[in-house]
């Protein structure tokens, strides 16, 4: 009734306002007397459905949306209804996905973007809206027939969508169904697909483009045998990409996972990455040679060798693996000072400014297992140990409702460990993340994190990692927010400086690729953009650049934090850069590289004078 | 003869009256709305979908309700099919819808819990939120999961629990 109220309702009369009043409560009353309940029974793939809520007006059936056998054909559809007494609308999401909507006493109804008419408009009887059911089923992509005795609700492809891209091809159809298709034929120039039990709104052929000249839709036979084939023609020679997914190989050993060159004015400093316990001898040659070499004993080169020159003092810098040992030579201008410093993960050798008489011309040493070996040590609690009671109050915490800083610092953040980095594998234990072709995101980021971890602590960082192997860092299948928690409790309780998330991305679209570094607050933003900076120049990789967003680690961490979804699992480019790890050491390489570019320009915060 | 162009006069001055009431009507009332959707390359865009006219007398809580209901299952049925767009996961659609006061409160089925990655998760509440507090009224939208509020979606990153404004991107 509410196409005679807008009609009437802006003459603004006395008379209008009556009719409003009266002619509704008689058409209501008139559609109640007037409806005569009627079962309506048709077969759908494969079963019987019963409309038992069926009302006529106008010579029309219409459907209660409360009719169990409705609420069956939208599931087996695939489609959902929005709609609660009291509303005007009834939306329906079908699986394609598209609203099909209409609205109580308007004529009109939706499918997408089209809007028509419909013969009667959808109505109330008692608390139940009913709506024109031819109109429904064809919005559904449904065409009732009747095959001798029986009444079949024959599904029609309605919308094809095809596409090429990255060589590529995909067809979706949609249709009043779930489409079961086969491939009916193919060759490199052709594939058919064979729709069984499905007609089509849809015939002839289209031109399509890109790499796909056209294609084909045809029906053939009659219900219920109705069968529809879709036929692919693809222009000659496309590329097709077939992404392998081969596992990530498995380190074997201690590896030497990097092998970084520092130089400055003052010195000149190798970082040696291990990834484990060894030991390690050097020698030196004496003037006129000069030479200096390192054998890190009973390892493997996890990285790439290197054979860079330079100017200086130092003149040469090799690395390349041996039979048994990994080792490092250096090429001196002079018998220049230097020193071999074993930590907890590698070992750093400087070469100084000063001519050294005499200097020792070999030694030895091991690499242990401490991490915090060459650094302070840090006492942060364990993440079970906080997982088994209320956190120790910090004088630094207070709680505010403001939106996105629930649990932040009261004033700007001081850190108490200015030497300290958190790094968080993303995922891990129960908790797979991502996978690709038996590629899991959690193994991933453990070891792109283990290598960040070898390349920060030898260059003097400390660090320490939320979980060190395939484990949960709360409990296993925690809830998501409990076991988040933990892992920036390892950082906040720990007054570290800097949090950092590593993580691996996927998305529906196989296009999309890229490193994308996720920030939440305003002193998050220069350290997620040097990151993302060097990441973008070292590996060359597209840059999506750094985003804003509601994610919890980011937020909830006290301090400068960022989280880097490294490259795209479900690209097939970036899964192969997944995979390789000389590229997951760059990557390590270069987010340590964008750490330090932000830790030089933004000094750690120390604590007011009066504190 | 002076009474029939008092009688002329007042239909010119009602005329007038009425043109200016359904021009200010017209202004008032949109007949369209932006749907955001993130693309793939990280950007949103918007797609517009046609409004129904409100029903006269329709209060303006009505009113916003009824279109925060309407954009909501527009937005999360995401753009036309051809449209490269970041889309909530198959199968998701809004359960209900609520409004109280400039907070819309929208219940996702549990649909949405299905897993699609940092990248995914940040355009689907990112476009969701954009679309519903375009709607006059809306500043802040708190998502339900089936019925229940949740800190992040499962295996997810996002956060939930809190009401999401436009400065949260």
């Amino acid at each position: 009734m509410s196409w005679i109220r807008r009609s009437l309702a802006p003459t603004g009369s006395a008379l209008a306002v009556a009719l409003i009043l009266v002619i509704p409560s008689v058409g209501a009353r008139g559609a109640v007397v007037a409806a005569q309940p009627q079962n309506y029974s048709v077969a759908y793939q494969g079963m019987t459905l019963t409309f038992t809520h069926i009302l006529w007006r106008s010579g029309q059936r219409a459907i209660g949306v409360a009719d169990p056998a409705f609420a069956a054909l939208l599931h087996g559809l695939g489609a959902n209804m929005t709609w609660h007494a009291g509303e005007r609308d009834i939306l329906i999401t079908t699986a394609k996905p598209e609203v099909i909507s209409f609205a109580i006493g308007d004529l009109r109804y939706d499918v997408g973007r089209v809007s028509a008419q419909a013969r009667i408009a959808p109505f109330l009887a008692g608390r139940e809206a009913y709506l024109p059911l031819n109109e429904l089923l064809a919005a559904l992509s449904l065409s009732p027939i009747q095959v001798g005795k029986t009444r079949l609700l024959e599904p029609q492809i309605t919308s094809l969508d095809v596409r090429n891209s990255g060589g590529r091809t995909t067809v979706n159809a949609f249709a009043g169904a779930r489409l079961h298709p086969r491939i009916a034929s193919q060759t490199p120039a052709r594939i058919v697909y064979e729709f069984d039990g499905v007609g089509s709104t849809l015939t002839g052929t289209r031109p399509i483009g890109q790499g796909i000249r056209d294609v084909t839709v045809r029906t053939q036979g009659r219900p219920p045998a109705l069968r529809t084939f879709v036929t692919v023609d693809l222009v000659a020679n496309v590329a097709r990409v077939t992404p392998s997914a081969g596992p990530l190989p498995t380190p074997a050993g201690t590896q030497v996972t990097a092998v970084d060159v520092i130089a400055n004015a003052n010195n000149f400093t190798i970082a040696v990455a291990v990834s484990g316990d060894a030991t390690y001898e050097w020698h030196r040659l004496a003037a006129p040679d000069n030479r200096f070499w390192i054998d890190v004993d009973g390892t493997q080169l996890a990285t790439l060798g290197r054979d860079d020159r330079w100017t200086g003092h130092v003149t040469a810098v090799r690395v390349h693996q041996n039979a048994g040992s990994v080792r490092v030579a250096l090429s001196l201008a002079d018998a220049q000072s230097i020193d071999v410093v074993p930590s907890a993960t590698g070992v750093r050798i400087t070469v100084g400014n000063a001519i050294v008489a005499n200097a020792p011309r070999a030694g030895n040493g091991s690499i242990g297992s401490d991490v915090y070996a060459n650094v302070e040590p840090v006492a942060t609690p364990t993440p079970a140990a906080v997982s088994e009671g209320p956190l120790p109050a910090s004088p630094e915490v207070t709680s505010t409702t403001s939106p996105g800083w629930k649990f932040g610092p009261s004033h700007p953040y001081v850190p108490t460990s200015p030497h300290l980095i958190v790094i968080d594998p993303g995922h891990g234990g129960s908790d797979p993340g991502s996978v690709r072709g038996g590629v899991k995101e959690k193994t991933l980021t453990l070891d792109i994190a283990t290598r960040l971890r070898d390349v920060l602590v030898s260059r003097g960082w400390q660090v320490r990692m939320t979980r060190t192997g395939d484990t949960d860092v709360l409990a296993p299948y925690a809830e998501a927010h409990p076991e988040l928690q933990a892992r920036v409790d390892v950082a906040n309780n720990a007054g570290a400086r800097l949090f950092i998330s590593i993580h691996a991305n996927i998305f529906s679209d196989p296009s999309v690729s890229g490193t994308t570094s996720f920030y939440s607050k305003p002193e998050d933003v220069p350290l997620a953009q040097d990151v993302e900076n060097t990441i973008a120049s070292a590996l060359g990789t597209r840059n999506d650049g750094i985003v804003k967003s509601h994610l919890y680690v980011t937020l909830h961490a006290y301090m400068p934090a960022v989280l880097v979804e490294t490259a795209f699992l479900s690209n097939p480019g970036d899964f192969a850069h997944l995979n390789s790890p000389a590229w997951r050491q760059r990557l390590a390489v270069a987010i340590a590289d964008g750490i330090e570019r932000y830790a030089h320009d933004n000094p750690a915060p120390t604590p007011p004078p009066n504190e | 003869m002076k009474a029939a162009r008092l009688v002329a006069l007042i239909i010119v001055l009602v005329l007038i009256g009425a043109a200016i009431w359904y021009f200010f009507f017209r202004q008032t009332v949109p007949t369209t709305a932006a749907i955001d959707y993130m693309k793939p390359d990280g950007t949103l865009a918007t797609w517009t979908i046609s409004l129904r006219s409100p029903q006269p007398g329709e209060g303006a809580a009505a009113s916003t309700y009824e279109r925060v209901l309407y954009t909501a299952v527009q937005e999360v049925a995401g753009p036309p099919s051809d449209v490269d767009a970041v889309r909530f996961p198959p199968g998701t659609h809004v359960q209900s819808v609520r409004v109280d006061g400039s907070l819309a409160t929208v219940d996702l089925s549990n649909d949405v819990a299905r897993q699609t990655g940092t990248f995914g998760e940040n355009g689907e509440f990112k476009a969701l939120v954009f679309t519903l507090t375009s709607v006059p009224g809306i500043n802040s939208v708190q998502v339900l999961v089936g019925g229940r509020r949740l800190p992040t979606l499962p295996g997810g990153n996002f956060e939930l629990d809190t009401p999401l404004t436009r400065s949260d991107w």
